[in-house]
């Protein structure tokens, strides 16, 4: 446990100290002003806003999994660029909790910076239990886009570009809410099934099996994605 | 210690070995080492030997016990000595050191600020690695390697990138530690780093081992017989070794001259190299 929070603390440490890191480190009080201030502003101040209110809850919930997606996969590619990816392999760990470890923080993060957005937003009722539950849901899109960006990238130019293409999918599910026959289609993407059980909280539905489906789709992805991380992160 | 046999393996995207039905051993307390030029497969077998590379073919024996068979606990008795340089370049030395070393039984760990003493790393302890020249990187990769008292120590390359007084501290305190008992397995393709460290040394070219031997035995077996007198005017001449010490010529000669050198004519490294393998260590 102790090797795990100093594995945790080194990388808040490693994000601290680089600058083109850091910055994103805002990015929460940015979107507890965008959820808190602006968009009660703009509701009241414009007619037919809060038709638009799900969806924005919907991306502003999976902002921090984003950020703390990006920035971890940048901390895992910089870590094989300069080779040190390759001591973490010849250290007395096993591999599988070596990537859980450092893939507890962003998502831990990431469900607390969720579950403040969702607690304190002004539209909707929702219950701390059902909050906690979704930001779960919504902060295992962090470890995913960690992994999925570091797999797929030798570099961090390769890293940018890859996370640039892989973004552009995360609030593509929304579309599944106006071809309602269609929507589970969207199941593909991991966002769909958050997207789908925000929806369903707030219109007091049932959201226990849309949240199963999307919980067992998330580990199973973070799953198959860790042993491709095996095989080409410690080279 | 370590016995390698029929050592076969391909990198997934070749079609060629990477190594070749290698077959060595290495004693403990021995420094063993394998010199070729570069590509020729040295690091790969490392690689292999440390667990990084597995799908080989043929069988790894270490302390008696398959390779495939040992556990994380496999990592507690080796330190690996890398090729470049690795460490965080935002983290201090000891910031860097005290995170890897947080994986170990603290029981084993040497003291930090003791052991980059052996590298002159002592008074930088706090300076973070990005300010460090890749010689101080090189010599904080070899205090890495041994900070956790190793019994098997693998070193690729471990004077490259280094002054030679630096150089000179990782040779004594790699002797150092072949007197205190540990097996070191060494790749380079310096030949006079070898000469000097290598127990014994195997020449290794496309990933298949052409010879293995000691130096010392190679350089007498591949060098001439014979004396090289050298003479304070420039002249020079050869004898053969055998019955020197009756040869005429060569008591008339150095009678009659002022001497200034006599040698053998032992052969280097590169040159046994060369001729065994019919390839350069520059490759």
């Amino acid at each position: 446990m102790h090797q795990l929070m100093l594995v945790g603390w080194n990388d808040f440490k490693l994000i601290f100290r680089d600058s083109s890191l850091k910055v994103y480190l805002a990015m929460p009080a940015l979107i507890f002003l965008v959820v808190f201030l602006l968009i009660p502003y703009l509701s009241q101040r414009f007619e037919g806003f809060q038709t638009f209110i799900p969806y924005i809850l919907m991306a502003a919930g999976m902002q921090a999994s984003v950020m703390f997606g990006f920035i971890y996969s940048m901390v895992l590619i910089h870590e094989k660029d300069i080779h040190v990816a390759r001591v973490y392999g010849i250290l007395p760990i096993s591999k599988g909790m070596f990537i859980i470890s450092r893939m507890v923080l962003p998502f831990l993060i990431s469900c607390l910076v969720t579950v403040v957005i969702f607690q304190f937003q002004s539209f909707y009722s929702i219950s701390i239990i059902d909050n906690i539950l979704l930001s779960m849901l919504c902060g295992l899109l962090a470890p995913v886009l960690a992994l999925l960006v570091t797999v797929l990238s030798k570099n961090k130019m390769e890293g940018l570009t890859w996370f640039k293409i892989i973004n552009m999918f995360v609030m593509i599910p929304v579309a599944a809410f106006f071809v309602p026959s269609y929507e589970h289609l969207f199941g593909i993407f991991p966002t769909h099934w958050a997207f789908q059980s925000l929806s369903k909280i707030i219109s007091m539905n049932s959201f226990v099996l849309v949240y199963i489906v999307g919980l067992l789709y998330s580990l199973v992805l973070i799953y198959l994605l860790m042993i491709r991380f095996r095989k080409v992160h410690f080279l | 210690m370590i016995a390698v046999k029929d050592l076969t393996y391909s990198y997934p995207s070749s079609s060629i070995n990477a190594l070749d039905g290698l077959n060595f051993k290495i004693e403990k307390g021995e420094i063993f080492g394998f010199l070729g030029p570069s590509g020729a497969g040295k690091s790969t077998c490392q690689k292999v030997l440390y667990k990084i590379l597995d799908n080989y073919s043929g069988s790894v024996q270490v302390d008696g016990k398959n390779l495939k068979d040992w556990g994380k606990s496999y990592f507690e008795i080796i330190g690996v000595g890398f090729e470049l340089p690795n460490h965080y370049p935002k983290l201090t030395a000891r910031e860097n050191l005290e995170l890897f070393a947080a994986f170990y039984p603290k029981e084993k760990l040497l003291p930090i600020p003791e052991i980059l003493t052996i590298v002159g790393l002592e008074n930088v302890i706090d300076d973070r690695v990005e300010s460090f020249s890749k010689g101080m990187q090189m010599r904080l990769n070899y205090v890495r390697a041994i900070m956790h008292d190793p019994e098997i120590l693998f070193f690729d390359e471990p004077t490259a990138g280094l002054d030679p007084m630096n150089a000179r501290k990782i040779i004594n305190h790699i002797k150092a530690l072949r007197e205190a008992g540990k097996t070191i397995f060494i790749t380079t393709h310096n030949m006079t780093t070898a000469d000097e460290l290598c127990d014994r040394i195997s020449f290794i070219v496309d990933g298949q081992i052409v010879l293995t031997d000691q130096p010392q035995k190679l350089k007498i077996q591949y060098g001439d017989d014979r004396v090289r007198v050298e003479l304070k005017n420039g002249q020079s001449s050869e004898f053969p070794l055998s019955k020197l010490g009756v040869n005429n010529d060569f008591l008339k000669f150095i009678r009659e001259h002022e001497v200034q050198k006599i040698h053998t004519s032992e052969a280097t490294l590169e040159k046994v190299f060369l001729q065994v393998t019919g390839k350069s260590l520059d490759v």
